[in-house]
């Protein structure tokens, strides 16, 4: 596994020099264009799970008919949905650690969390630890069909696995080369995709790509803010969200990646859209959404949201789906034409 | 025995101005005392020795530390990010530092340094005082400022309420340079002066708890002076001559004088709280003397000679007299079983003058008596003739009422009612609660400015009532940073985790480890998902390092010491009623049950914080409280016993007795008021109450053994028609002299006490007047009848007055020989 010989800083870096009048311009014939056409309901919150203050949850995700979900957090927390997402069963497994993430697939279940925890279970079966060889903090985790999955966590910890996470090995990758300071950097979310092609995104705005189930890896992405969060649709689109607002679009599968004007410069952390252009992402205090695939964005105003953080994203038929403090679980309402 | 007192009441009269001098010479001294007597709350004083929360407290004084004021600025109308409101604010807190007694570094309000909030950023933890040195005064400021405090997770519903329409102060006093009056007066009229009409202001804590209290004391003061000046009434009314309203305010001047020298002397100083008792002390003067007089008038009536019935009277009363106020003061003296130092000195104040009112009460009023002029209406006072008007004849045709109760075929009625009441009383006494029954303090009305400030606080934070789990360090004598460590960072949040899981969740929890885990956080870049802590002290060490960069241990002081060796989980709760801290205290066991108590590098101590400290006292009242009836049970028991030289006597005396102090159990659970420290002391001074009626009634009953010739229900009715006179109008003076108090006084325990007391006059002065007199008439006691009774003594009085004038009061009479004629 090795590292591209030509690390693709300069795409990022051009895009911020460039003029803003045309975007400003394209940005306001845009605004009135939509505006013209449908006007949209603000996105109601609904609090859906509660918990208690130390009990956050950190990670969620659906299975494939967008019903059953599950969603992880502090001290072994694991609560379950069947009914995408309007009504959680609570539950725990025997740990005092947190956990940080969770991915299904099929009847596959991996979440990962704290000192390199990782736990495995195959629908109905009970969930049992693997050894993960590290005693890091993992910070996401996904996998596909095929049985590739690919955690990472801190200091550009990327483990693989290809046994659907019976198994794994740590990724030679180095990335603190490759970063200013020679720092190892934190790896804060994975997406891997059907085709065997993944993204990682991390500190320094980050982003990783490989094609080749992770055997090699292009850094697509640098900056200055890290990026917490990532989400790329199956038609290429997606977004990559992180430290000062920054908000990150893709339309080509995560190949190249353009920066984005939000009307905040607040710390987000999770992101989720879907095929009719309808973006979501959460943050400490601030929540914005996109009717239009990220090319206006404004913010969701409702103290639940403004006065505390959500983090890890999910979308099902009853709208968009995020968790965070105190344990809960909150419903975003899609947007619907007024 | 018999001699023993002829020979000291011979003496008292034959050397009665050395006895005036020596008594006088005893005043003087004691008054020297007066100017020294200190009315103060020792707060540590009112915690109880030896038990574990209070002991918790004592270890780790910073930790919840009940002398903390809270003061709220509630914005009437919109939220507190404006200038004028933070102004206010930034003001007050300003003006709190400068309150006496302040503990400087316990200062803390959104204005303070010691408030911040931190963020990370692309280049870095951005990490400040929420409010720089100026208010904020633009748009642009105001709305920084409020992002600030936004991203302040331990500002946001701690120090700013949720809605943002309210803000606290909180300061902590030094107690031993505490004074609670000076104190309050300056932060009081702080919070007055800070209202308008677009702001509240709310002050609660205990050190404003105790300030009001402070300020009630005058008017305390005043009511006491119009009990003293109703009992005085009461009595003019009753006795109509000199020397019955007199000799007991002498008796009870001159007992007050000893009692609060002494106060003095010994430097014991008094809870404000419990002036009522010194009170109480007097009204116990005034009984003993009553019982005396109305015996030195019905000798007197007979013998004609002031001196030689004082004489007569004196020996008469002496036995149960002497009986009566050491039961009474014994009593008080076991209040001093609680371990609660303010109760032990009170007790040992209180205990010695109840103990004075021998020389007071017994000695001096008929020495006073002899000298004063004879009533003119001394015949309606001691006459039988029942068809004379008058107050005296007419209590003595009720109480003959009363007495045809207790005798004869409707004895069986009356005794089936008694039984009755008894099964009820004892049912319902034994599901007393104690504690504290309401939201707020039970010493003040619930609609008053401390009670409406304590609720309006709980509705808007957390609250002001916590209960702390201290995580104490076993490596005090090292360098070891036990509270940076992982083992009690990660018991910390197991403590937290479990309680807020628990059946009745805290409103809040606080720990050195929120700090950490935030720290943790923000140091990794910001992320949620680094809040977690992991189990390495290379973890908890270096998370430690981020959340007090920029600061120290004193800016923590809350929740570490300064070693950073102790720490404390501190837990919020709605209010402090008993039901509450039942459910936490339950809760907090099963939590550091759960998490272990003693660990290698700690031990966890539950616990401190207002609901500790109040379960604390609850506890130690509950205790002892039957403990305390029961030894005090016993030796009335053992001191009747051998008095009446009858076990049969101690039994009726014990049965009457307790019997009185269910039914005022039955009725304090009925009122809902619970048993607390006030009402132990109250409750214990009303068995004294109780016993004394009994024996003064037990001692007439013997009296006129002989003289009724054996007849039961004559005795009874003679005994219930005098000496039941004298019980029923000291209980109803008392009663005319308390009642004010529910009516008059700022302070609901005062009119609490006030209704308890006077239920303690009336019950124990029913209890006397009907459960004694009937276990007489059932048991028909042999011991009445004997003629060598500590207590009882017959004497002729005809023959007596006689030989008086013939020897000049030389001669030695019969003992027992001749017949009763009083």
């Amino acid at each position: 596994m090795r590292l591209p010989e030509e690390d693709r800083l300069p795409a990022r870096a051009a895009g911020r020099r460039r003029s803003t009048a045309p975007a400003f311009l394209l940005t306001l014939l845009l605004t009135v264009a939509v505006g013209l056409q449908a006007e949209t309901a603000p996105r109601s919150i609904t609090i859906v799970a509660d918990g208690t203050v130390h009990r956050p949850l950190y990670g969620i995700d659906f299975h494939d008919d967008l019903k059953r979900g599950i969603a992880v957090g502090a001290r072994g927390t694991v609560i379950t949905t069947d009914d995408g997402g309007r009504n959680w069963v609570p539950g725990r497994l025997d740990t005092p650690l947190s956990l940080i993430d969770v991915a299904v697939q099929g009847d596959r279940r991996i979440t990962v969390g704290q000192m390199g925890s990782i736990w495995v279970n195959d629908s109905g079966e009970a969930w049992r630890a693997v050894e993960s060889g590290t005693e890091e903090r993992l910070m996401a985790v996904d996998m596909n069909a095929t049985g590739l999955a690919i955690a990472v966590g801190s200091f550009d910890l990327i483990l693989l696995s290809y046994d659907g996470g019976e198994t794994w090995e740590e990724s030679p990758l180095q990335l603190a080369p490759h970063v200013e300071g020679f720092y190892d950097p934190h790896l804060y979310d994975v997406q891997v995709n059907p085709d065997g092609s993944a993204l990682i995104v991390g500190e320094f705005g980050l982003i990783l790509r490989t094609v080749d189930e992770g055997r090699n890896w292009d850094i697509v992405h640098q900056g200055i803010a890290s990026l917490s969060g990532v989400h790329v649709r199956t038609d290429g689109t997606g977004f990559a969200v992180g430290q000062d607002g920054a908000v990150l679009r893709t339309t080509d599968g995560g190949q190249t990646w353009t920066s984005l004007d939000t009307p905040t410069s607040g710390n987000l952390l999770g992101v989720w859209s879907t095929a009719d252009g309808q973006a979501t992402v959460s943050g400490m205090r601030y929540m914005i959404v996109s009717d239009d695939d990220g090319k206006n964005w404004r913010p969701v105003t409702d103290a639940e949201v403004n006065t505390n953080w959500y983090g890890k994203m999910a979308a099902t038929d009853s709208g968009f789906i995020a968790v965070g403090h105190s344990g809960r679980v909150i419903r975003v309402a899609r947007a619907e034409p007024l | 025995m018999s001699r023993l007192r002829y020979r000291i009441s011979h003496w008292l009269f034959t050397h009665r101005p050395m006895a005036l001098l020596l008594i006088a010479v005893a005043t003087l001294v004691s008054a020297l005392g007066l100017p020294r007597v200190e009315i103060k709350t020792i707060f540590s004083d009112l915690q109880p020795t030896g038990h574990p929360f209070a002991e918790t407290f004592r270890d780790h004084p910073n930790f919840g530390n009940p002398l903390t004021i809270h003061m709220m600025v509630k914005r009437k109308q919109g939220d507190i990010y404006n200038t004028d409101t933070l102004q206010k604010v930034w003001d007050l807190t300003r003006d709190v530092d400068l309150a006496p007694a302040v503990d400087h570094d316990q200062i803390l309000s959104i204005t303070t340094s010691k408030a911040r909030y931190a963020a990370a950023t692309p280049f870095g933890i951005d990490m400040r005082p929420l409010m720089d040195s100026t208010v904020p005064q633009t748009p642009a400021e105001m709305e920084e400022f409020k992002q600030r405090v936004e991203r302040s997770p331990n500002s946001r519903g701690f120090l700013v309420s949720e809605d943002a329409t309210a803000t606290l102060i909180q300061a902590t006093f030094i107690e031993h340079r505490l004074d609670f009056g000076e104190t309050f007066e300056y932060l009081n009229g702080l919070a007055h002066a800070a209202r308008d009409a677009d702001h509240d202001v709310f002050l609660a804590g205990e050190p404003a708890l105790v300030g009001w209290v402070y300020q009630y004391q005058t008017q305390m003061i005043w009511i006491f002076a119009v009990t003293l000046l109703a009992l005085f009434a009461a009595l003019f009314l009753y006795m109509r001559n000199i020397a019955g309203v007199v000799t007991p305010a002498i008796t009870g001047v001159v007992s007050a004088i000893w009692g609060f020298g002494l106060a003095g002397w010994l430097d014991l100083a008094v809870e404000p709280l419990l002036l009522l008792v010194p009170l109480l002390l007097v009204a116990r003067a005034f009984s003993h003397t009553v019982q005396y007089i109305e015996r030195f008038y019905e000798v007197l009536h007979v013998v004609g000679d002031k001196e030689e019935a004082g004489r007569l009277s004196l020996r008469v009363m002496m036995g149960p007299g002497v009986l009566g106020i050491i039961t009474d003061a014994t009593a008080i003296l076991l209040i001093a079983l609680a371990p609660i130092p303010a109760m032990q000195r009170f007790a040992l104040f209180a205990g010695y003058w109840a103990m004075i009112l021998l020389p007071t009460s017994v000695l001096l009023a008929p020495l006073i008596l002899s000298k004063l002029p004879v009533p003119k209406n001394l015949y309606s006072i001691v006459s039988r003739d029942l068809s004379l008007s008058g107050v005296h004849q007419w209590m003595a045709r009720v109480l003959r009422q009363v007495a045809m109760l207790t005798t004869g075929k409707r004895a069986a009625y009356t005794g089936f009612a008694l039984l009755l009441l008894a099964a009820i009383s004892i049912y319902n006494g034994l599901q007393i609660k104690v504690g504290n029954p309401v939201e707020g303090s039970s010493l003040l009305w619930q609609d008053s400015e401390f009670n409406v400030a304590v609720r309006t606080i709980n509705d808007n934070f957390p609250g002001v009532n916590t209960l702390e789990l201290v995580l104490e360090s076993k490596e005090g004598e090292t360098l070891e940073k036990t509270a940076r460590k992982a083992g009690p960072v990660h018991a910390m949040l197991a403590l937290q985790d479990h309680m807020e899981q628990s059946a009745h969740p805290p409103r809040a929890t606080l720990s050195f480890a929120d700090y950490l885990s935030e720290g943790g956080r923000l140091y990794n870049g910001g992320d949620p998902r680094w809040n977690p802590l992991d189990t390495s002290d290379w973890a908890t060490q270096a998370a430690a390092t981020a959340a007090m960069m920029g600061s120290g241990p004193k800016a923590f002081s809350h929740v570490i010491d300064m070693r950073q060796q102790h720490s404390t989980v501190s837990l919020w709760y709605r209010d402090n009623r008993q039901e509450t801290v039942d459910a936490a205290l339950a809760n907090a066991t099963e939590a550091v049950n759960a998490v272990g108590l003693d660990h290698e590098q700690f031990r966890i101590r539950l616990g401190s914080g207002t609901i500790a400290l109040q379960q604390a006292v609850n506890d130690t009242v509950q205790g002892h409280y039957w403990v305390i009836v029961g030894v005090l049970g016993f030796l009335m028991f053992a001191l009747s016993a051998v008095a009446f030289k009858s076990l049969v006597a101690g039994f009726i005396l014990l049965v009457q007795v307790n019997m009185a102090n269910f039914v005022i159990i039955a009725m304090l659970e009925a009122l809902d008021m619970g048993l607390d420290i006030n009402s132990l002391l109250v409750a214990a001074m009303g068995i004294g109450v109780g016993i004394d009626y009994g024996i003064y009634l037990l001692a007439r009953v013997c009296d006129e053994y002989k003289n009724q010739e054996g007849d039961f229900a004559a005795i009874i009715r003679e005994a219930t028609t005098t000496t039941g006179r004298a019980i029923a109008f000291t209980a109803t003076i008392m009663l005319i002299g308390i009642l004010p108090w529910y009516f008059l006084s700022g302070l609901k325990f005062l009119a609490d006490m006030g209704l308890l007391l006077a239920a303690v006059m009336v019950i124990n002065m029913v209890m006397a007047l009907f459960v004694l007199p009937l276990l007489v008439w059932f048991l028909r006691p042999q011991f009445v009848s004997r003629d060598d009774l500590l207590v009882s003594e017959r004497v002729d009085l005809v023959r007596e007055a006689q030989a008086a004038r013939q020897s000049d009061g030389a001669g030695s009479p019969e003992w027992g020989a001749s017949s009763a004629a009083t």
